[in-house]
């Protein structure tokens, strides 16, 4: 009996060795993405031009080119995907995103581009994370600003240029103004631009304030006084030529809208075109904001908004209606991420930014800032910047604000 | 019928309080040999306290201990202390017998960081935080067992074990820990003569979760490194998405694990085998956002000789264990329609892969006035992380220990040493499955803490352990424990030397 449980034991052990091993990547998904030219730019299409697949999740990226068809091919996990194209030849820009792409099987994704060209004046920085109070307990956001500049070797002016921000105030917001193709899972992008709460317009006539090439306009979305005295890791925004969004009668809040510094001219006092929301603060998001820069174009910008469909109520939402611009107006736009989450949904379609730039933390002085084009500035002699409405590429972050001294 | 159900629960409640003093009534044998010589205390199935039977024992016991010195893992303190009182019984009656104990330790240590688990491990995900600070833990334990003879040769029994732990970090990246292991091993004996077979189902549970916070400020955010195998992961701020310790709609990071399985027993002619299997059912996150999901398969053979001479008893145990466990991650997607947000699961990938065996040999010799262990194990774990395609990292870590113990037993005292030496070897393979993925990034590792995990594990290491025990009058015991390893070629721990002390007082029923 003993013996017969000695050849027992035995017997097991041999066959405790495990033949079903784990095979890494087992089951890929092979995924073609085909890059979709506007009819009339057909003649585009050719190899080589980069496909970037970002796994939203997990931050992995892969880039391949296009064969002659126009189609690149990956291997990939399952998983949530970010597909874009940013191809530019000479002054044309195509630009195309696919987001939020679940990719089970294998499959095939079109990437729709959209034509565009490079801006004049373009948005530099974003400063809109805020930094903390030290030596004093706390954090501070009342120091946002953003700053303009002219990429083009014309003088180009300030007057009349408008400034928003989209709706939704945050990336990972609910979007309601966009949805997804239920048999392609692309994202459908509303007609408009949808800009909340408030537009602000640069005033003068016309020529009142021009940018010379290669040259910067500051706006301070808040408060343009010297924030450094309180808080050192702040900025200061009272300076002579800054501009400001300031308006005593529809945002009273004085904490975020203090009267502009000594320094700041009455002229450089941004207007409001009209306030669609109910704050007593101009609100640009702390994390994540879409920032535009528009300018009306066959009509002002004024008797634009009195029109019947300019003023559009926002679902769910009746206390913030937005304005609905036309996206061939926006000189220039940019789309920022939440960093803290992986929810994030573009609000911007991608003619106007077919990218984004995502903001690590809030309130360590960050700043989200575009890349000098180093061989173009060398070339025109003046700074320009990199221009591929697509800020995943143009822009980075930085981790102090240019204006922090 | 009330009479009569009334006098059977005072029966049972008689017998219930009586167990420690029936046993403080019998003769003084020492609970741990009293343990040791029987067998059937390897096994899983509590009846086995009632096939090979010697004496009832019970004890109590107060003990406190500290450690000292820098041989230590990344997540231990550098001077840990320790408290506790414990008690255990064995009592055999007529047609039962039962077993149990219960415990409380609080523990508490300096400077302390690295892993957030109160057991590191344990899960194929661990999450590591790197600012040090106090961490106090408090265990609570409590088993009992009962075996019944329902007939001659039949024997019903169960048993359960139960812990509760606690664990607190009160510095910034602060943290508290719920854990909750508890097993329930019901069971059946068939016996005649030499011959016993024994069937019982084990279910156990464990789960933990990590509730972090941050409340003071600071000039920059506290980072985590959320490890999802070999030491690849990802790195970010604490709150931040894919670290998954702040996600709206989920408490902190609730890990759960759910084991069932049972063990066949077959006893004859003095050897018991014993052969165990369980199969575990693991994920990480709760509700809709589960991140990860590791399903276990356990197999463990075991068996245990046992023969005497004379009062002599030489007990000859060899068991061999083989472990597999595989983690996916899940692909979840936040969607938000009419104002409401839901989680939908878009499929898993498997992204590592670990299988364990392990060996041990012991051959006891059990006298009147003296005893000696000898212990030789070897464990062998092989283990692929693949999370970011097409990278895969794998590992063959082999660890080995041999143990000599001796002990002298007199009237007035017992002195016992234990000589110890441990070594390891690690190999690793990093490589691609394609060159033409197109990747761009590259996945994380946290190299520093790798490099301090796997010198602790596999470092050539001496180990001498003294331990006193001095019977005082009335059935008091005073206890004196002290040892000290002494670790070589060190180049990325704190030090190579750990000393530990405990001194514990007792009373033997």
């Amino acid at each position: 009996m003993k013996r017969l449980l000695y050849i027992l034991f035995i017997g097991v052990l041999l066959m405790s060795c495990d033949r079903d091993k784990a095979v890494p990547y087992g089951d890929l998904c092979e995924v073609s993405v085909m890059a979709e030219y506007p009819s009339e730019f057909s003649s585009f299409v050719r190899q080589g031009v980069t496909v970037r697949v970002e796994d939203i999740n997990l931050g992995s990226v892969y880039e391949s080119g296009t064969d002659g068809s126009g189609c690149a091919h990956f291997k990939l996990v399952k998983g949530l995907y970010r597909f874009s194209i940013s191809d530019i030849a000479d002054q044309d820009i195509f630009n195309g995103t696919s987001d939020k792409v679940s990719i089970t099987s294998s499959s095939q994704v079109r990437v729709g581009l959209m034509h565009s060209k490079a801006g004049s004046i373009i948005i530099k920085e974003i400063y809109c994370g805020g930094c903390k109070r030290l030596p004093q307990e706390g954090t501070y956001q009342m120091d946002k600003y953003i700053v303009l500049h002219n990429n083009d070797f014309r003088v180009q002016y300030l007057d009349s240029l408008c400034f928003g921000s989209l709706s939704p105030y945050n990336s990972n917001s609910n979007n309601v103004w966009v949805s997804k193709d239920p048999v392609t899972d692309a994202i459908i992008y509303p007609d408009f631009v949808p800009i909340v709460q408030c537009i602000w317009q640069f005033g003068g006539s016309g020529h009142d304030f021009p940018l010379q090439p290669g040259e910067d306009a500051v706006l301070a979305v808040h408060g343009a006084i010297d924030h450094t005295i309180q808080y050192p890791l702040s900025v200061n925004l009272n300076k002579p030529d800054y501009f400001v969004c300031y308006n005593s009668t529809y945002f009273t809040n004085p904490s975020y809208h203090p009267a502009p510094g000594n320094l700041i001219s009455q002229d450089r006092i941004l207007d409001v075109v009209i306030k669609t929301g109910q704050a007593n603060a101009y609100t640009l998001s702390l994390n994540s904001p879409a920032v535009v820069i528009f300018r009306a174009q066959g009509t002002a910008i004024e008797d634009f908004v009195l029109t019947p469909d300019a003023v559009k109520p926002t679902p769910g939402d009746t206390h913030n209606p937005i304005v609905a611009i036309p996206p061939e107006w926006v000189v220039d736009a940019v789309e920022v991420f939440n960093g803290s989450t992986n929810a994030n949904t573009k609000r911007l379609q991608p003619s106007l930014d077919a990218g984004y730039v995502t903001l690590s933390e809030t309130y360590l002085g960050h700043s989200l800032m575009r890349k000098v084009d180093a061989e173009a500035s060398q070339k025109q002699g003046y700074e320009v910047l990199s221009d591929t409405n697509n800020s995943s590429v143009d822009f980075y972050e930085s981790e102090k604000q240019s204006l922090h001294e | 019928m009330r009479a009569r159900n009334s006098h059977c629960m005072s029966r049972g409640l008689i017998t219930l309080v009586a167990v420690f003093c029936l046993a403080a009534t019998s003769s003084a044998q020492q609970y741990d040999r009293v343990v040791k010589k029987n067998h059937w205390s390897v096994s899983s199935n509590v009846n086995g306290i009632r096939q090979d039977r010697a004496e009832d024992a019970a004890y109590a016991e107060l003990y406190s201990g500290l450690e000292r010195g820098g041989f230590k893992s990344y997540s231990e303190s550098l001077n840990p202390w320790r408290a506790g009182a414990q008690t255990a019984a064995i009592v055999h009656l007529d047609r039962f017998s039962m077993a149990g104990g219960f415990s409380f330790e609080q523990s508490q240590g300096d400077q302390m960081c690295g892993s957030m688990f109160i057991h590191p491990g344990i899960y194929p995900v661990d999450m590591i935080e790197f600012i040090p600070g106090k961490k106090t833990l408090q265990t609570y334990a409590f088993d009992g067992g009962i075996s019944v003879d329902l007939t001659p040769s039949v024997r019903l029994g169960g048993k359960m074990d139960f812990m509760s732990s606690n664990w607190s970090k009160r510095k910034d990246l602060r943290h508290t820990n719920y854990r909750l292991d508890l097993a329930v091993t019901p069971g059946i004996l068939f016996h005649s003569g030499d011959v016993a077979v024994g069937l019982n189902y084990i279910f156990k549970r464990d789960t933990e979760t990590i509730t972090a916070e941050q409340i003071g400020t600071g000039e920059s955010t506290y980072y985590v490194f959320h490890d999802k195998g070999l030491m690849y992961g990802a790195y970010g701020p604490w709150g931040g998405s894919g670290i998954h310790l702040d996600e709206v709609g989920v408490s902190g990071f609730p890990v759960v694990r759910n084991f069932h399985g049972g063990a066949l027993q077959l006893d004859a002619d003095g050897s018991l085998f014993e052969l165990t299997y369980l199969h575990g059912a693991g994920k990480a996150g709760e509700k809709q956002s589960t991140w990860y999901r590791f399903p276990s398969n356990t197999w463990k053979l075991m068996w245990s000789d046992k023969y005497m001479f004379g009062e002599t008893v030489l007990l000859s145990r060899l068991s061999h264990e083989y472990n597999s466990v595989r983690n996916s991650e899940t692909v979840l997607e936040k969607v938000s329609s009419g104002g409401v947000s839901s989680i939908i699961e878009h499929g898993e990938n498997l992204i590592y892969s670990e299988k364990s065996q392990e060996t041990v040999l012991e051959d006891e010799l059990i006298a009147e006035r003296w005893e000696f262990l000898l212990r030789v194990s070897r464990k062998s774990t092989s283990s692929e992380a693949f999370q970011m395609y097409p990278f895969v990292a794998a590992q063959n870590l082999d660890l080995y220990g041999i143990t000599l113990a001796p002990k002298l037993r007199r009237t007035a005292w017992e002195l016992g040493a234990a000589f110890t030496f441990a070594a390891g070897a690690v190999k690793e393979d990093s490589y691609k499955t394609a060159e033409d993925s197109g990747v761009v990034t590259s996945p994380f590792r946290l190299d520093e803490y790798y490099q301090m995990d796997m010198e602790y594990k596999t470092s050539k290491r001496l180990g001498v352990d003294v331990d006193l025990r001095i019977h005082l009058p009335r059935q008091i015991y005073l206890k004196l424990d002290a040892s000290v390893i002494k670790a070589f070629n060190i180049k990325t721990l704190g030090g190579d030397m750990r000393y530990a002390s405990t001194i514990g007082l007792g009373y033997e029923f």
